[in-house]
């Protein structure tokens, strides 16, 4: 919960007022261009940054007041995979385990178990600074899974890595929920927001512009469902008339004599009451097509608006 | 409960980093190539020019010893501002570990290095001027702890400062050399001095170090400070820099700036 | 573009990087001035002779190799972060990029130790003459040749952070065996023989005792000092070419040093 974050950066405002509220044990993933204060804000949370005015909480401790309290319950991955140039892979995952209070036999396994997870297994006596740009990245990730905090931070987690590497990493991130964690993503990449949120905040110019869960996300967007409706018979005037008459309908044309395409912002609010008229004027449909509008299209669109504002 | 648990965190941060600071035999043996060199070649040829002190080639060693403290001080200052720029510190920042156990952990490691790398260069003069004894030896230790506690204090505590950028601790460390260095008693005794420099070094905390690290390896002279007033100086350096590094890192330090 | 435009545009960067900020070369200028003006001071009230006219030349001299390198060490910089694998993706050949590295470390030798002998020039006015002039064009030649040693230095580093230490170490050896900060006299009597013609062969030496020529008639500016100078500077400087010329191909083939 942040109440009133502002971080500026001399007279650059990356943080703007924030109130931002995200629930335990859900993902939330952070979209917005960049600039937007996406990192930014993980930094304040995980107290890495001070806040230039307000604060927040995570999990009850305040990150002004109790910062020490709020870094042993939450972790964070960098955007940027550095720091231990000439450390070896096991080393610096074993290091993270032991600022966690895991040692011993039991650090061993964990660190050896999550660099198989990771296909980091093969590369273990490599020094960081030889490994791929991708491998770094995982690294980079796999630390948060040595020790699983209960709030987990990760920028832009999958950037550099490959589609397989993606799916995997994807996977785990969720599993890290299933094991109790609440998980905060901060990304560009649309598809892996859709893949793993359970709500979407959308950034922009410091501020949270919208936080809603992928379905509501893309009904805010007006007309942004396309219905395609297929008549036995032609259409005249009258039926666009009645089925443009119908709430959330926010164009609608006529694209063959018996067919129509209608933008509406609630499809499954907007498509009993078209078959209903369409039912009442004796007409028969001979099929329905629905298209939901993109995550890219919603994102854009509310982005777009603030350029604009 | 919190300060066992600091206590770990802290044990295990300073692990990690002298394990890296031990990691490159190149520097150790690098820091003993460069104080052979001086010792030998520029401080036979200096002392064979210099003529109002005895012994100067004994000066000479046990000066460059405090310098050889202060570059390797300068080390770990730029080894922090180098931490901010590759991103080691932001990932620090975010351990669960306190900001004032962590500037107490970069100090005790910087000193530990210095020691390490010093002890070998001390035995050699201590053993070429034929006083080398375990009395001799454990006090100049004493004193050199306590001289490189200071330094490494003042030089870390600047860089807590100035860890934005290395061209503004890289300023800081060349006008400190220029000051601290030079207007001191680490090369030339304050009775060889006009008397602007001898007022200026008296003010300068590094010519107190010098003179009583000299004491200590049993060089009595009048071109010494006074060894008590030389004490209560480097042990009021130590706790002034420790204090102000506390207060610094608490006051100054976050991860660099991001989008 | 024509070659020798890309070789400026180059230079122009290094340059750039070297003389980022000036308040940085303010302090660094600050510094040498107290080696002269504290270290030379007070060294003179303990020797029988003027140690600071003496030192002020060696001063001028150690900070242009220091420029030199640190020119180098922007190279060695720009090898780990990609900017020397940009510029072999540019239209400029391995041996013109290799060409502008050496010229910009002339440069900035040259630039930054004119700041010093501008300042000298006031203090030790005896410096003020003809011999002191005609000795610019050399520090030129010889601030090259240090550009090549910091070439070199970048071959035998490789990756990670050993320049430092290299550079360092060769910077303390080769003004430690030379005349920059010791009268010869001093240098003959601790050196052995066959280590002395290495000790008059190196550059520093030279360039330092033209400058001292100024000040003191002897050792004396001939023809055959200017040429010694400009021969073994040359090799160097020789040297330091094919070094980052070897060095840029080993990036072409491997991708980094």
């Amino acid at each position: 919960m942040t109440y009133d974050l502002v971080k500026k950066y001399g007279s650059v405002m990356a943080l703007d007022n924030l109130n931002l509220n995200v629930n335990k044990n859900e993902i939330l993933v952070l979209l917005g261009p960049n600039g937007s204060g996406k990192s930014t804000f993980l930094h304040l949370i995980s107290t890495v940054l001070k806040p230039t005015s307000g604060t927040a909480k995570v999990m009850g401790y305040d990150i002004i007041e109790q910062p020490l309290k709020v870094r042993q319950v939450t972790a964070i991955s960098f955007q940027e995979p550095r720091g231990f140039w000439r450390h070896k892979p096991k080393h610096i995952l074993s290091f993270h385990a032991s600022m966690y209070g895991i040692n011993g036999a039991e650090r061993s396994a964990i660190v050896e178990k999550t660099m198989k997870e990771f296909e980091l297994w093969e590369s273990r006596d490599k020094k960081f600074m030889d490994l791929s740009g991708g491998q770094a990245k995982r690294l980079e990730v796999a630390k948060l899974f040595v020790h699983k905090p209960q709030v987990a931070l990760l920028d832009e987690p999958t950037a550099m890595v490959d589609l397989d590497g993606k799916r995997i990493m994807w996977d785990k991130i969720k599993e890290l929920k299933e094991s109790g964690c609440t998980v905060i993503v901060a990304t560009n990449e649309v598809r892996e927001a859709e893949y793993l949120a359970d709500k979407i905040s959308i950034f922009a110019k410091g501020k949270d512009v919208i936080t809603e869960s992928l379905r509501n996300l893309k009904d805010t967007l007006k007309g942004g469902d396309v219905v395609d409706l297929e008549f036995t018979n032609a259409i005249d005037d009258l039926v666009i008339g009645t089925l443009g008459a119908i709430p959330g309908t926010v164009r609608i044309i006529k694209t063959l004599d018996n067919t129509l395409r209608a933008f509406v912002t609630k499809s499954e609010d907007w498509l009993p009451l078209a078959t209903m008229h369409t039912h009442d004027m004796g007409l028969r449909l001979s099929s329905i097509r629905v298209a939901e509008p993109s995550l890219d299209d919603v994102f854009m669109n509310i982005v777009k608006s603030q350029v604009i504002k | 409960m919190k300060s066992a648990l600091n206590y770990h965190q802290t044990m295990a941060l300073l692990k990690f980093d002298l394990r890296e600071s031990f990691n490159s035999v190149l520097w150790v043996g690098y820091s003993w190539f460069y104080f052979l060199f001086q010792f030998f070649v520029y401080g036979t040829l200096i002392s064979k020019l210099v003529i109002t002190v005895q012994n100067y080639f004994f000066y000479y060693g046990t000066g460059l010893i405090i310098l050889s403290s202060f570059n390797i001080a300068s080390w770990a200052g730029r080894r922090f501002v180098e931490g901010a720029h590759e991103g080691r510190l932001r990932y620090v920042l975010s351990l669960p570990i306190g900001r004032s156990e962590f500037f107490l952990e970069q100090l005790v490691v910087g000193v530990i290095v210095n020691i390490v790398r010093m002890v070998p260069p001390l035995i050699l003069v201590l053993w070429l001027s034929g006083l080398l004894t375990w009395i001799n030896l454990v006090s100049t230790l004493l004193v050199l702890t306590l001289v490189a506690v200071g330094i490494m204090g003042l030089m870390i505590s600047l860089s807590v400062i100035a860890f934005k950028s290395f061209d503004i601790y890289s300023a800081i460390v060349a006008s400190l050399s220029a000051l601290l260095i030079r207007f001191s008693t680490i090369n030339y005794p304050i009775s060889s001095m006009n008397s602007l420099y001898a007022q200026i070094s008296l003010f300068n905390p590094v010519s107190y170090g010098a003179d009583l690290f000299r004491r200590a390896l049993g060089l009595d002279t009048p071109l010494l400070l006074n060894p008590d007033f030389s004490l209560s100086v480097v042990a009021a350096l130590c706790v002034g820099t420790i204090f102000l590094g506390i207060f610094f890192i608490s006051k100054f330090v976050e991860g660099v700036k991001s989008s | 573009m024509k070659q020798w435009q890309a070789v400026l545009r180059v230079i122009k960067v290094d340059l750039s990087y070297f003389f980022r900020t000036k308040w940085l070369i303010v302090t660094l200028v600050t510094l040498n001035l107290s080696d002269m003006l504290v270290v030379g001071a007070v060294y003179t009230n303990m020797m029988n002779f003027d140690y600071f006219v003496f030192y002020v030349p060696g001063v001028i001299i150690a900070a242009m190799f220091a420029a030199a390198l640190d020119v180098g060490r922007r190279v060695h910089l720009g090898l780990s972060e990609g900017v020397t694998q940009y510029y072999l993706s540019l239209p400029i050949s391995l041996e013109s990029l290799a060409l502008a590295h050496i010229l910009s470390a002339g440069l900035g030798g040259l630039i930054y130790s004119g700041i010093l002998l501008v300042v000298a020039l006031a203090i030790v006015p005896k410096l003020i003459s003809f011999s002191t002039l005609i000795m610019i064009p050399f520090m030129f030649l010889v601030s090259m040749g240090l550009g090549g040693i910091a070439a070199i230095i970048n071959l035998f580093s490789g990756g990670g952070d050993r320049f430092w230490a290299f550079a360092e170490g060769i910077q303390m050896i080769f003004l430690g065996m030379s005349t920059v900060f010791y009268p010869i006299s001093v240098i003959q009597s601790f050196f052995p023989g066959y280590l002395m013609s290495i000790i008059l062969l190196n550059p520093l030496s030279q360039i330092t005792n033209a400058l001292r020529s100024a000040i003191s008639p002897v050792p004396a500016i001939t023809l055959f000092s200017l040429g010694q100078i400009a021969v073994t500077s040359f090799l160097m400087l020789a040297m330091g070419f094919l070094c980052y010329r070897y060095v840029f191909i080993k990036v072409k083939n491997q991708g980094k040093i």
